[in-house]
């Protein structure tokens, strides 16, 4: 009934432009976050394939984030690219968007039951802190060192903040798909 | 709408609140006698005994450091070494360097090599062969330091980043031991080298411009180092602009010791020999060209070599160098809160 539910959500086009764009934006937005797209100060065009690129696949440089093998110069912008960062970025982005999708249909439904699709970002947050600059939370970097306190804290728990997104972002999908069923079987008699 | 369900609200509270007990447990859990209590009651002088051993004072002094590591948040080599460094001419070093940039540059048994700055910020240590000697030329952004290293009793060892850190310093390991040594130390704090030194060679924080003038046949580190890094874009900022890390604020970690006879940040240059230690304000160093100081029953001078915007330091009957390298007043003061302080005092 889960998927069947979802299912009938996406079927609408209105609803599944949502969801794809939602996607779109999630998916950029995660892989900027932790600086497989960024900006550079010189401008240039180009490809550039690591060498051994085939052993650095799944290097690791912190929890969750993979070294790139490739790098595309397009102006001032470089897109690194690693293939697991971006089935990561895929993953999460579709969470996002179902779970952005499904409360935006629940505003079509009474009142009562409708859900903000904020919760759904909210969820993610946790995902976009995982980007760092070296030895330092990259969004710390810019909110300065008067966050010292909180970097001990942060640093301990980094590396459960993927799993976290994940957990929040299934279970929130999954509860507010049920609570539609619910809900619609209450007050479509069409649809019982 | 049912209620008594949890919310995604709910189980966001749920995590923030087991986040904050992990922190403010964290938080007690660090040893308060080490704080700003460095050197704890341990001397680090008559650091030997006669047969050459560690003694418990120097060891206790170590452990000290070693019970202060925190975790810089990369995994171990989650900042890369760059152990195949490639070098290009200084004329094809002109396309990828402004004059103005900053690099940091050996000369090392008659080799010349610059190592830009906006590169190490992602590498953080380079090991290198010159003329069959393994040497690293490490740098850390946040406690500005670039020194150049060897290893212990002339080993040659190859270094990588633990993703620790103390006093906000990169703390690098060796490969052959993995034993824990931070950069500004030089020595290990633990394993079976524990108390060993490295050995060290002068690195010169200068500019692109004034290096290749004063050293036109050098080699410059290419960003081909095996990587992929936006080498353009500084992770903690622009270096010389405003308000970023490196001009304003505080450290980002724990300190073991700190005071503010200096701005935290003010660029020192950290002398010691014999276990005495000294700092200099850099731009003190730069105003009054030579200085003269009394340390360790040696007289050293620092002078201020206008080619390169650096201040070298040696003894001054032997002409030996004398162990020196700039650092962020806090930094320096963090390992060595028994250092004397250079102020011009007429």
């Amino acid at each position: 009934m889960f998927f069947h539910q979802l299912g009938y959500i996406l079927s609408i086009n209105k609803f599944r432009n949502t969801f794809i764009a939602v996607f779109v934006a999630f998916f950029f937005l995660y892989l900027y976050a932790i600086g497989n797209i960024t900006t550079v100060e010189t401008p240039r065009h180009g490809f550039k394939l690591v060498e051994d690129w085939q052993n650095n696949i799944l290097k690791s440089r912190a929890a969750f984030v993979w070294e790139p093998i490739a790098v595309f110069f397009l102006g001032n912008v470089a897109v690194f690219l690693s293939l697991p960062n971006v089935l990561l970025a895929k993953i999460l982005s579709l969470l996002v968007a179902a779970n952005f999708t499904v409360s935006a249909f629940s505003l079509s439904l009474p009142k009562v039951c409708r859900i903000s699709p904020s919760k759904s970002l909210l969820s993610a947050a946790p995902s976009l802190l995982t980007g760092f600059a070296c030895c330092v939370p990259a969004f710390l970097v810019v909110l300065g060192s008067g966050t010292a306190a909180f970097i001990s804290l942060f640093m301990g728990i980094r590396p459960a903040f993927i799993p976290i997104s994940f957990i929040l972002l299934i279970s929130s999908l999954y509860w507010t798909v049920n609570k539609i069923t619910e809900i619609r079987r209450s007050y479509e008699p069409a649809y019982r | 709408m049912p209620t008594g369900i949890p919310s995604v609200l709910m189980l966001i509270a749920a995590v923030v609140l087991i986040v904050a007990g992990i922190g403010f447990a964290n938080l007690f859990l660090l040893n308060p006698a080490d704080r700003g209590m460095a050197n704890s009651g341990s001397s680090v002088v008559n650091d030997t005994n006669e047969n050459g051993l560690n003694t418990p004072a120097k060891t206790g002094w170590l452990d000290n450091f070693n019970r202060n590591i925190v975790d810089g948040g990369p995994p171990k080599d989650g900042i890369p070494a760059i152990d195949k460094p490639k070098y290009i001419s200084a004329l094809e070093g002109d396309k990828l360097l402004k004059n103005t940039d900053i690099v940091f540059g050996i000369n090392y048994k008659g080799v010349q090599k610059a190592f830009p700055r906006k590169m190490l910020v992602w590498h953080e240590i380079v090991n290198d062969v010159i003329k069959g000697e393994k040497i690293s030329v490490t740098y850390c952004p946040l406690t500005g330091t670039s020194i150049g290293l060897k290893g212990a009793n002339n080993s040659g060892v190859d270094f990588g980043t633990s993703g620790k850190l103390v006093n906000s310093n990169l703390v690098m390991y060796d490969r052959q031991t993995n034993n824990l040594w931070p950069q500004i130390l030089g020595i290990s704090i633990n394993g079976a080298d524990k108390g060993d030194e490295l050995g060290w060679f002068p690195v010169y924080w200068t500019t692109w411009g004034q290096w290749k003038n004063k050293y036109p046949d050098t080699l410059v580190l290419s960003e081909n180092t095996g990587f992929l890094r936006p080498y353009d874009n500084d992770p903690y900022g622009s270096y010389n602009g405003e308000n970023t890390y490196y001009q304003t604020g505080g450290p980002f970690f724990p300190l073991m010791a700190q005071n503010n006879k200096l701005p935290p940040k003010q660029v020192i240059v950290g002398i010691k020999l014999n276990n005495s230690y000294v700092a200099v304000p850099k731009d003190l160093a730069k105003s009054k060209r030579n200085i003269t100081i009394n340390l360790a029953n040696k007289t050293i001078l620092a002078v201020y070599d206008y080619d390169l915007d650096s201040v070298n330091v040696f003894e001054k009957d032997s002409k030996d160098p004398v162990t020196s390298f700039d650092a962020m007043w806090f930094a320096w003061y963090a390992f060595y809160p028994e250092t004397e302080v250079y102020l011009d005092e007429g």
